[in-house]
Order: structure tokens, then C-alpha cells, then sequence
């Protein structure tokens, strides 16, 4: 049964185009990749999360039972933050990208996965052994996003003023309409993002609001498509490209969502045991210097005769205005600032390794609480 | 506020970077004369900021003063001189002052100077800091102004120790009104005081908060300049007042505290520490922000604070105009202890005179200060009645609600209060926490510590911390209140301690010590404020309520006892936490100082130890059905100067308890501790002839274990006595002696 | 099902090998050598200044340079992001002006900064305005 959202029959009356994978099916676009980009990266994009896995616990042995279970420390997470961690399997592979909310004392978990739902859904209930009470609300609540460098001014229109207080990674309960939005403020782009979660009986009218307001900023509607190149040169971990060929953690830099004093977690020894022999292939950018055929998955990108890397992802960046890539790289050769060629399908492309973000995104330049 | 014909203030002292008088500090006020300097002393060539604002004592010495001032701490210097004159302004004899008198004082770094000198083998600028040979540690300690000055006026009543930073003076004044306004104390003498510290301008300017030049608060550039000083008031019950003719400089009509629960440094910049700030003091004196025709701002002329404190002032006064605002820091800078009282004292001096104090260089406003600040020059005015704030590192903020001498605003009147009763109680020893075959029973282990609670963020504290916000979530559970955002930030704390946390201290200083002024730890600094304690605390528990640190002789977590109740009874919170917290210093050893009059006695080591009790109004428990552990009965402290045999205190136990009314209940446990080993001596001899004649069972602090505590002992003997099995409508009464020679009762009534 | 043959096709990614296959290694050219060596130095020394002056309980190995250290990544608040601005200035000889928003976001912008700015000489601020000196 593939997972479909609540607006699933809106969308596609509004002309979207839809894409299915890992047992659901969204909207991939409303307008093209590069109208799309440069609602996000100028104004405000409106986009449909509603695949995400979404559970919500309640009480502090929900706390521990995560604890156990992801990687970040969960079991001191204060009222009112969002953790951003990753799920694992037991061989340490990495399943979703997840963000862990506690609202109150009601635990919120969103996972953006590559496997289907039954996965995730297979490793919580195998886990639970002290029968935790816990809700799979990934049918019963939408989820939302706003993103752009006027996200905020939508927010503040439907949350008020008080909203522009909320810190990175923090969420916040409003029913002052009586819908029950939870909202985190998050964002995977490196412009401002807020993620609401709505109960579907009333998503309808809150993405209407959503939209009227985000239009009314010069935005508009986006499908999920555009986040592969806005994660990209965003430098923001993508599950659904790097994550998904990838796998390890370590070997995707994300060590920092890890707390290695912890005792246990899913794929623990796995991930200690890769830790201990030490890297050698790292994930890093890399740039086209030339115009030339884009760089793709499996690209070559080599150093005089030897081969250092293979293109893991790649993309048209607006921002940089060229091709921009992540690639695996042989460990010796895994820095910024050096010079290789890319060895297209049509022939040989001057490209650079990059610092990651390779630009300054215009949410950096804005400062809420001056707003 | 409510009480006896309100709380006057009859005297004011003054030693500041603008005058050591009264009529110097108001003309340099009136002409817009600052007194931000070029640094000397030590070279300021790393730093951004080469400007401060000095003060200069050379000539304020009298025949009839002490002989060894010199010798004293600057800090210390300034407020003997500042209590002096404000005893002159008031026309009291210091040499016979009256019972209920009592002394507040207030710090932000104390004997610094003294205890860069330690770090550093030697003063930083030649002659600063405190000369002396004394092995005893007294000179570094923070309470060591109060002890003083005790001494020295002879003061017997009441008195403790602010230490909240840059908001102290200011909530010493509002601790020193409630007293008089509940009848405790005739007479309140507060005194706020700094000196200027090398070591505390390069951690400033290397946060890049200093100005490169001289301030402009509110407008360009931005940045604040440090300053020093000191303030003293003299307040008065309204009858005492009026029996000696005492000529009135003003009246305070109420105060309201606050924590930010945000950031150690940083404002929340939402400003809403601030503003419920000022919206209790407001609700204290029982006046609409209508009636506010002034505001005193922090006003640092940092960016933080000054767009936090305009957006605040802006939600306070909604949907009306806010009144004119000025920063006097333009004027002799950042005081910090001292800043409250100073402040304080430059707007009641202009109003008095029909004149608002300006923001002195003044030119275009900053983003994000949009109000009127009564730009360069004074303003005439003929508002009564105004709003003073202060706010502190470690997210304590302060707020004053002050009239003129011509104002005709009366007192308010308070309901009357509501018992108060305890709720919770918890507390640690490292009994509690180490692996039982540790021999040392007096010092916990830090990563078991950790492990005592995984939910809350102990990793990144220091001990201190980590006790106070262990203790404090436990007898919160205790308590079965909810620590959700919303039912958090109704909670008050505060916080009792001797000796700070050291390690804030320890690295900053060291760092300079081994590279010089260019190097401060940035990391560490902001813990080197006392109040760092209960700010993480309170950070990590959410609580926003009336929040102090008081840093006592030895006994503080009693000093923070009493004023919990006495904030339950003024009705500035239903719900306060009274904490004491021990961290064992083993920068220096401890010695009994009296260890000359009476060899032989064996001292115990002092240990690391937390105890947190939960006062609460009777109205606000009985509403969520919470059980009571015990009722406030009362209290009394007072400083024995002279005859502190048991005798005499034996005596002061007789009148504490024929006072209390209670004659026909019996005593269940008499608690008592002490400081040093003779004054336990001397207090357990006088409770003996009590105990003895009311058939209480006696707990004395060398009951548990072989070491003491300072601050959280007497605490944790409170909650044992409160557990005795039978105990149920008897009394607990409590005695602690200080090596200070001051006496500390309480009386509760088991529930 | 199709999902289940993709998923295992990519769970064997895992050590997913460089194509090339040969035995020797050839020797790495000069000139990158050379920017390798200069660049990890610098990288080296910037880790170990940021996880000794912060107390991080991460190794160097586990701070990928690309990690972003204010706000999402490490977490890092605005008082570790001065004493981390204090130690390059001191550590490296350089000058990080006020207002400057893109050099900490991430290890390689501040060892990008430092290679940039390296070779000016920073001189103490001496400011000399208004009468303050």
C-alpha cells in the first residue's frame, strides 16, 4: 500500500507532477527544479513532507527507550529542543534521518527515510521490550514545510511575533486555532525552515493559510525534488542521495549527531568498529570548474592517472552558478582547495574540491531577533 | 509597601567615578560630566578598550576611620566610605545604633583584586588588593565587606551578602525593604560595591563588550565601559522616621526579581526575564505603568542588552508610550555591584531635584532602540515616581519601583499574607553518590555525579551546579510540582552559598597568570560570578521565578531559608525553592580561627554537600492538595558582637522562643550547627540548657559524618527533623553560629 | 520486490571500492602534495585548538571538516564562537574583523580564512580616537 498524503487528490488537481519510491508517492514539482530553487534560496517555498514517519510518545521511559535505540543522547533533551540524529540499523547502516522534538513531555519523532515505513516501523516494536505505549501517527498527521529567507515572515504571520524567538532546532505547540500545529523550527537547506506537523482532519485549511501567506511573500509551492540540490550546496546530509548509497555515518561525516559515550544504540558496534580502524574514504565537495557534460553517480574524478574519487551525487547549483557534486574520495586526497579532473560519459571536466557550504546563503545575512 | 508607614530612605553615600558626595555626584549629573578615563595602572595595549571609569578615595580618609583602611581591599574601602557618609546624610550616630539594624550588602566581585594578587604572586597595578599576613582566608571571601562593616558600625540585626552580579545592589535594596516592611528591621543600611579588576576588563573586552571608546548607550558605538564604586542608602521604617524628624530622600514602593533561564551571558532576546522583572515590581508597589514617569535603565550599551532592554521596556508599557529611559552608565559606567545603588541614587537625586539624567553621548539611536532617552542633556520633569533596572550575568534581573521625597504616593496595601509552608526537600552528601568503599566521605566523584541523572545537562557543570540542580529537581519531585515550561517559570530560587563554584575562577586567573593579561578564558569567566550556580541551575530547570544568590558567613543556605519565606510572605512568588550548595576549595585549607582562644578543639573538614527545601504559600498548596511537610513559624538572626558566650546566646534561643507564641507545643528536634569548632562549642552548650528543658532531641551538623558543611548542612538537618517519626504538630527549631558571631533561628512546625 | 533488490544493492555499497584496482599506488603529484600537507597542518592544528579549548569529547578524526559548528552540526552558542575567534587570532597571527558571519561556520572555512589572511601581519588595535588615548 503506498503511503499517499491527505492532499494527495489537491496536488495533482494544481498540475503537480508526482514521484513514488520507498512505499510512498509525492509530489516531485510544481514548477521546474530552477523556478523551484530560486523560490527557496530567494523567498519562501511551501512543500509537502507528509511521507515523513511521524511517532509521538509520551513520559520519560519513552526518553530512555529512544535513548537506547538512536545514537544522540535523547535522555537529556530539554523541554522544548529538537535533536537531529540518524536511525541505524544493527549492522550500523544508516535507515532515516531523524529529528527527536520533546514538546512538553509529548516526544515527537520525524523520520525522512530510504527504506519503506515497515522498516522503521519493524525496529521500534522489535525494540520495545518494556511495551512502551507509542503512536504511529504518519497517517493521521501531515507535515509541512516552509524554507526560504522569508520562512520566518510566514511564520510570524500565522504564529505571531513570538515565533521569531524560537531558536534553531526548537518546537513549540500552537492551538490558538484549535488545530494543534506542532511546530519545529528546523530546515535542511541553510535557509531559515520551519516544519509543521497539522492532524489531517486539519491540514486542508492550514496549508491553504500556509499558501495564501507564502504567495503573498513572492513564494510559492515546491515538490520534494528541489531538496537534493538545495541539501547539495546547502551541505545538509541527504538520505535520500548520499545516505542512501552510502550508508555509514562516519565514512558521511556525520560523527557529530553520535555521542560515542553512549552505551548503547542501534548499530553501535558496528559504527565503534569502523571508529577504531579509522576512515579511509571521506564524502567531500567538489565544484565544475569548466561547462563541459555534468558530472554524474559513478563519475570518475581523477588525479593525473589514479582514480581518487567516484561521484556519489551531483547537481546544477544556482547559487555557485555550475555543476557541484559529493564525492567519495580516497582518504589521502580528501581536502578542500585542490584541482582534478572528472571524467564524463563525453570527456574531461577541470572540476575543484569546495568548502563546504560554497556559499553564503541569504538566511545567514538576517538576523531575527532584530526583526 | 505595605508595613509600618512604608520604607524611607533617609540616607544616602556616594564614592564614585563622578564624585565622592552627594553635591558632586548631582552637579556632574546636572552638567553632563562623565567620568570615563584613559586606563593607568597596567598597559591596555591588546585590549580594544583603553577607558574605564576610575574612582579616587585618596582624600576620603578621616581621623575617626579605621587605621588600617589602606590596607584594605578596595572594594572594601569604598563601602566603609559610602556607609560612612550615608550615616552622616541620615543624621545616625554610628556609634550607637539602635537593635533592628541590620546590613545588606552587595557584590559582584568582591575582594578580586585580592585574589588576582593571590593568582599572580603579586598585584596586577602596584598596591591593589588586600595587604595583610592573615593565614585566614576571610580577606578573599566575598562576604568579607559585610563582615566588616558589621564590625566595624557595630551592627546587630540582620544581615547577608547579594552576589547577583551586576542586578546585586539593586535586589539588596528590594531584600533590605521587604525587611523593614515586614517589621523585622527598623533600620536596613545597603551597601553595593565594586573595584575596578584588570583580570574582569580584559574578560569583557576580550567578549568584544567593551567600547572602544567612551559609551553611548542606546546609540553609536555600542559596547559598555567598566566603571567602579560604591553606594550606600539608609532605610527606615516610615514611625522610626518620623519619631527623629529623619529628613526623607525618597521611598521605595516595591521590587521584582527574575531569572532568564537562557544563557550565562547573553539576554534572552525575547527580554522576557526582564520584563516579568519589571512587571513584578510594578505588581509589588502596586502601581499601573501609567504611574511610571521614568525608567533607569540597565542601559550597558552593549548590543544585546540595549535592544533587549528597549524591546522589553516597549512590551512592558504596551499600548501606551513608554516613559523617557536613560542609561546613567554613560556617566561612570558599568559599577556592577555597585551599579543598582548607584543608579538608583542618580535618578532619585535629579527627581528630587525636578530633573531627568540623561543618556550622555547621545547622537544617532541604534537599531532596536527606538525610545526616548533623554538625549545628552538633563530634562525637567516633574514625574514622581520611577522604574530602576539591573540585569545580570547569569540571567538574574532586578527591578525597582522608587518615589521622590515630594511624591505622594503612599505605601501599598499588601494583603495579608499567608502562612508558608515546605512541600519538598532533598539533599545529596557524598555518602550519597560515591562507591560506598570510597574513603573519602567528604568530596564526590564527579562522573558519578553525572550518571545521577541522565536527563538533565551535568556534563557541561561544574560541581556546584551539578548539586544545586540535582537537589533542586529532587525536592521539586518531592514536592510533585511540574517542571513544564509554564509551571517552571513560577518558581523562585535562592540560592545560599559560602564559597563559589572555583573553577571559573581558577581557569581565568590562572590563564592570566601564566599569560598574561592578554589571555582571559573566555569559556570560564562568565562562571566566576557567584550567582553562576543557581543561573545554571535555573537554566537547566526552567525556573524564571524571584530568583538571588546570597553569599553568607558560613550558614548561608539558613540566610537563603528565610529568604524564601520572607518572598512567599511579600508575596513575590507562591512557590520558591531555599537551596545551599558546598563546594569543598582545595585552593586553601580551612582554619579555625579561633583555634588561639581554645587549643585543642579538632576542626572537620568541610565537605561538598547540596540541601534544597520547597517553601510554598498555604493558599498555593492547599489548591494542587500537596502534602505539607512543615509550617514557617518564624525567625530571627542577629550579630553578636561582643558576648557570644553560650550564656548570652542561650538567651537569644529564650527570647526567640517566648516570641514565637508556642508555649504549649512541644519541641521535637533542636537543629543547631556551627561555623568553626569553639562556636559549636558555644551553641551547643546553650542548646543543651534548651533541649534539656523542653526535652527536644538535639541534631548537631557533626552528626553526619566526619566532615561539615557550610550552606547546605544546616538545610539537610532541617528535612531530617522534619521526618522524625511522631513528630506531627511539634516544633523544629534551628540555631546556627557563625565564626562571625552571628546567630541564625528558625522555627518550623511539623506538619 | 523491486524496493528490496534496490536496498540490497545499496547495502553492499558499503565499502564501496575506487574502481581503479591497481596494486601500486602511483605517486601522488608534487604540487598537490604539497597543498595536502600545508592544508592538513593547518586543519590539524585548528581541531586540536577548538577540542582542547572547548572540551569536546570528539577526536580529530571525528570532526569532519565540513561540519557545521554554529547552531545545527556541533551546537556550538555565541561564547564558544568568541573564544573560537580568540584562539585563531592568537594561535595563527590573524585578524578576524567584527561582523564577519562566514568564517565559523565550518573547519575548512576557518583553515580557508587562515590560508587566505595568514601572511598579513595582524598589529595590536591601537585605537586612538576622541581623547581615549
Amino acid at each position: 500500500m503506498t503511503f499517499l498524503s491527505a492532499l494527495h487528490d489537491f496536488s495533482t488537481s494544481r498540475n503537480a507532477v508526482l514521484t513514488s519510491r520507498d512505499g510512498f508517492t509525492a509530489v516531485s514539482r510544481y514548477r521546474s527544479l530552477e523556478d523551484e530553487y530560486r523560490t527557496i534560496r530567494e523567498t519562501v517555498g511551501l512543500t509537502d513532507f507528509s511521507h515523513f514517519q511521524k511517532f509521538c510518545f509520551r513520559g520519560e521511559e519513552a526518553l530512555y527507550f529512544l535513548d537506547e535505540i538512536l545514537p544522540a543522547n535523547i535522555a537529556n533533551i530539554r523541554y522544548g529542543r529538537v535533536i537531529h540524529t540518524f536511525l541505524a540499523d544493527d549492522d550500523g547502516h544508516v535507515l532515516s534521518d531523524v529529528y527527536v522534538a520533546n514538546q512538553d513531555d509529548t516526544i515527537w519523532m520525524v523520520c525522512e527515510s530510504c527504506v519503506e515505513t515497515a522498516v522503521i516501523e519493524q525496529r521500534l516494536a522489535t525494540a520495545n521490550t518494556k511495551q512502551i505505549t507509542y503512536e504511529c501517527l504518519t497517517d493521521s498527521y501531515a507535515a509541512f514545510s516552509i524554507d526560504g529567507p522569508q520562512a520566518w515572515a510566514v511564520a510570524r504571520e500565522m504564529f505571531g511575533p513570538d515565533v521569531l524567538g524560537m531558536p534553531y532546532l526548537s518546537v513549540e505547540l500552537h492551538d490558538e486555532n484549535g488545530d494543534g500545529i506542532v511546530l519545529l523550527r528546523t530546515g535542511k537547506t541553510s535557509e531559515f525552515g520551519y516544519l509543521m506537523l497539522v492532524p489531517v482532519t486539519q491540514c486542508r485549511n492550514v496549508y491553504d493559510r500556509l499558501l495564501t501567506l507564502t504567495e503573498k511573500h513572492s513564494g510559492g509551492a515546491c515538490g520534494i525534488d528541489v531538496f537534493d540540490i538545495l541539501k547539495l550546496d546547502g551541505r545538509f546530509f541527504n538520505i535520500n542521495q548520499e545516505g542512501r548509497i552510502v550508508r555509514d555515518p562516519l565514512t558521511l561525516g556525520l560523527q557529530w549527531m553520535i555521542d560515542f559515550q553512549k552505551d548503547a544504540y542501534h548499530g553501535k558496534t558496528a559504527i565503534d568498529a569502523r571508529r577504531e580502524t579509522g576512515l579511509k574514504r571521506k564524502i567531500i565537495g567538489l565544484k565544475s570548474l569548466e561547462q563541459g557534460t555534468p558530472m554524474a553517480r559513478d563519475t570518475r574524478i581523477v588525479s593525473g592517472e589514479e582514480t581518487v574519487a567516484e561521484v556519489i551525487t551531483a547537481g546544477f547549483s544556482q547559487a555557485l552558478d555550475t555543476q557541484m557534486a559529493l564525492a567519495l574520495f580516497d582518504i589521502r586526497y580528501a581536502y578542500s582547495g585542490l584541482d582534478f579532473i572528472a571524467r564524463t560519459a563525453t570527456g574531461n571536466v577541470k572540476v575543484q574540491t569546495v568548502s563546504l557550504p560554497p556559499f553564503i546563503p541569504r538566511s545567514l545575512t538576517i538576523k531575527l531577533d532584530e526583526m | 509597601m505595605k508595613g509600618p508607614r512604608g520604607v524611607f530612605i533617609t540616607g544616602i553615600g556616594i564614592v564614585s567615578p563622578i564624585g565622592n558626595s552627594i553635591s558632586a555626584f548631582l552637579t556632574a549629573l546636572k552638567s553632563s560630566n562623565s567620568g570615563i578615563r584613559p586606563i593607568e595602572g597596567f598597559d591596555t595595549a591588546v585590549f580594544r578598550s583603553h577607558v574605564h571609569a576610575p574612582v579616587q578615595i585618596e582624600t576620603l580618609k578621616e581621623p575617626s576611620d579605621p587605621g588600617d583602611t589602606e590596607t584594605w581591599d578596595r572594594h572594601l574601602q569604598f563601602g566603609y566610605f559610602a556607609l560612612r557618609d550615608a550615616l552622616r546624610d541620615a543624621s545616625i550616630e554610628r556609634n550607637s545604633l539602635q537593635d533592628r539594624t541590620g546590613l545588606i550588602c552587595a557584590t559582584c566581585s568582591g575582594p578580586m583584586l585580592t585574589i588576582e594578587a593571590e593568582y599572580l604572586q603579586t598585584p596586577i597595578v602596584p598596591g591593589a588588593g588586600m595587604r595583610t599576613d592573615s593565614v585566614y582566608r576571610e580577606y578573599r571571601r566575598y562576604y568579607l565587606m559585610e563582615r566588616t562593616l558589621v564590625r566595624v558600625f557595630g551592627i546587630s540585626g540582620f544581615s547577608t551578602t547579594v552576589v547577583t552580579a551586576c542586578a546585586a545592589s539593586s535586589n539588596a535594596i528590594g531584600l533590605g525593604a521587604d525587611l523593614i516592611a515586614e517589621g523585622i528591621l527598623d533600620h536596613v543600611f545597603v551597601v553595593g560595591s565594586d573595584a575596578f579588576a584588570p583580570s574582569t576588563f580584559a574578560g569583557f573586552d576580550f567578549l568584544k563588550a567593551t567600547c572602544i571608546t567612551e559609551c553611548a548607550p542606546f546609540s553609536e558605538p555600542a559596547g559598555m565601559n567598566l566603571g567602579e564604586g560604591a553606594g550606600a542608602w539608609v532605610l527606615e521604617n516610615g514611625d522610626a522616621a518620623k519619631r527623629r524628624g529623619a529628613r526623607i530622600r525618597g521611598q521605595i514602593l516595591g521590587y521584582g526579581l527574575s531569572n532568564d533561564a537562557y544563557h550565562a551571558t547573553a539576554p534572552d532576546p525575547q527580554g522576557e526575564g526582564a520584563i516579568l522583572a519589571m512587571t513584578r515590581a510594578m505588581h509589588d508597589a502596586r502601581i499601573d505603568p501609567a504611574s511610571i514617569g521614568y525608567i533607569n535603565a540597565h542601559g550597558t550599551g552593549t548590543m544585546p542588552n540595549d535592544r533587549t532592554e528597549s524591546k522589553a521596556i516597549t512590551r512592558v508599557f504596551i499600548d501606551r508610550l513608554p516613559p523617557p529611559v536613560s542609561s546613567s552608565k554613560s556617566f561612570f559606567g558599568h559599577a556592577l555591584g555597585a551599579a543598582g545603588i548607584l543608579e538608583a541614587s542618580a535618578s532619585l537625586l535629579m527627581m528630587n531635584d525636578g530633573l531627568l539624567p540623561p543618556t550622555l553621548r547621545f547622537t544617532t539611536a541604534r537599531d532596536g532602540c527606538g525610545l526616548d532617552y533623554v538625549p545628552n542633556i538633563p530634562r525637567a520633569t516633574d514625574a514622581t515616581v520611577f522604574l530602576s533596572n539591573n540585569f545580570a550575568f547569569a540571567g538574574n534581573n532586578s527591578a525597582l519601583v522608587i518615589a521622590t521625597n515630594h511624591s505622594e504616593v503612599s505605601p501599598a496595601a499588601h494583603p495579608v499574607p499567608d502562612d508558608t509552608v515546605i512541600t519538598g526537600f532533598s539533599s545529596l552528601t557524598p555518602a550519597d553518590a560515591n562507591d560506598p568503599s570510597d574513603p573519602r566521605s567528604f568530596v564526590f566523584d564527579g562522573n558519578r555525579v553525572i550518571q545521577m541523572d541522565r536527563r538533565l545537562p551535568l556534563k557541561e557543570m561544574d560541581l556546584s551546579s551539578q548539586l544545586a540542580t540535582l537537589v533542586s529537581k529532587r525536592a521539586v519531585q518531592h514536592a510533585e510540582l511540574s517542571l513544564k515550561p509554564s509551571d517552571a517559570r513560577q518558581i523562585g530560587l535562592i540560592l545560599g552559598l559560602c564559597d563559589g563554584p572555583n573553577r571559573g575562577e581558577a581557569a581565568h586567573l590562572r590563564s592570566i597568570a601564566v599569560s598574561g593579561l592578554s589571555a582571559p578564558n573566555l569559556v570560564m569567566f562568565p562562571y566566576i560570578v557567584l550567582n553562576s550556580v543557581a543561573g545554571q541551575c535555573s537554566r537547566a530547570l526552567g525556573l524564571k521565578g524571584f530568583s538571588s544568590t546570597l553569599c553568607g558567613a558560613p550558614g548561608a543556605g539558613l540566610h537563603a531559608l528565610i529568604y524564601a519565606a520572607l518572598a512567599i510572605r511579600r508575596g513575590h512568588a507562591l512557590i520558591c525553592l531555599a537551596c545551599g550548595v558546598d563546594e569543598r576549595q582545595e585552593s586553601y585549607s580551612y582554619v579555625d580561627e579561633s583555634s588561639h582562644e581554645d587549643a585543642g578543639i579538632e576542626d572537620r573538614p568541610v565537605s561538598d554537600g547540596a540541601a534544597c527545601l520547597v517553601l510554598e504559600s498555604a493558599a498555593s498548596a492547599a489548591a494542587r492538595k500537596a502534602k505539607i511537610l512543615g509550617r514557617w513559624l518564624g525567625w530571627r538572626c542577629v550579630n553578636l558582637s561582643s558576648d557570644r558566650s553560650a550564656l548570652n546566646i542561650a538567651r537569644e534561643l529564650e527570647g526567640f522562643l517566648s516570641e514565637l507564641n508556642q508555649s504549649d507545643r512541644s519541641t521535637a528536634a533542636l537543629v543547631i550547627d556551627a561555623d568553626y569548632g569553639v562556636e559549636a562549642k558555644r551553641i551547643e552548650g546553650a542548646a543543651k540548657r534548651i533541649s534539656d528543658r523542653i526535652g527536644a532531641r538535639m541534631i548537631s551538623g557533626a552528626e553526619f559524618g566526619s566532615a561539615r558543611t557550610l550552606s547546605s548542612g544546616v538545610l539537610r538537618n532541617i528535612s531530617i527533623a522534619l521526618s522524625i517519626p511522631d513528630g506531627s504538630g511539634k516544633m523544629v527549631l534551628t540555631a546556627y553560629l557563625s565564626s562571625a558571631g552571628q546567630l541564625g533561628l528558625v522555627a518550623l512546625l511539623i506538619d | 520486490m523491486e524496493n528490496a533488490s534496490l536496498f540490497a544493492k545499496h547495502m553492499s555499497s558499503i565499502d564501496y571500492p575506487i574502481q581503479s584496482g591497481r596494486k601500486n599506488r602511483i605517486r601522488m603529484n608534487a604540487s598537490i602534495e604539497k597543498k595536502i600537507a600545508t592544508r592538513s597542518a593547518v586543519i590539524s592544528r585548528v581541531k586540536r585548538d577548538l577540542i582542547q579549548r572547548l572540551s569536546l569529547s570528539y577526536t580529530e578524526e571525528d570532526l569532519h571538516e565540513d561540519a557545521s559548528l554554529i547552531g545545527s552540526g556541533l551546537g556550538l552558542d555565541s561564547l564558544d564562537a568568541l573564544e573560537i575567534i580568540l584562539g585563531i587570532e592568537q594561535e595563527f597571527k590573524v585578524k578576524i574583523e567584527e561582523g564577519n558571519i562566514s568564517v565559523l561556520r565550518s573547519i575548512n572555512t576557518i583553515v580557508d580564512y587562515i590560508l587566505d589572511n595568514q601572511t598579513i601581519t595582524s598589529a595590536p588595535t591601537q585605537t586612538v580616537e576622541g581623547g581615549a588615548r
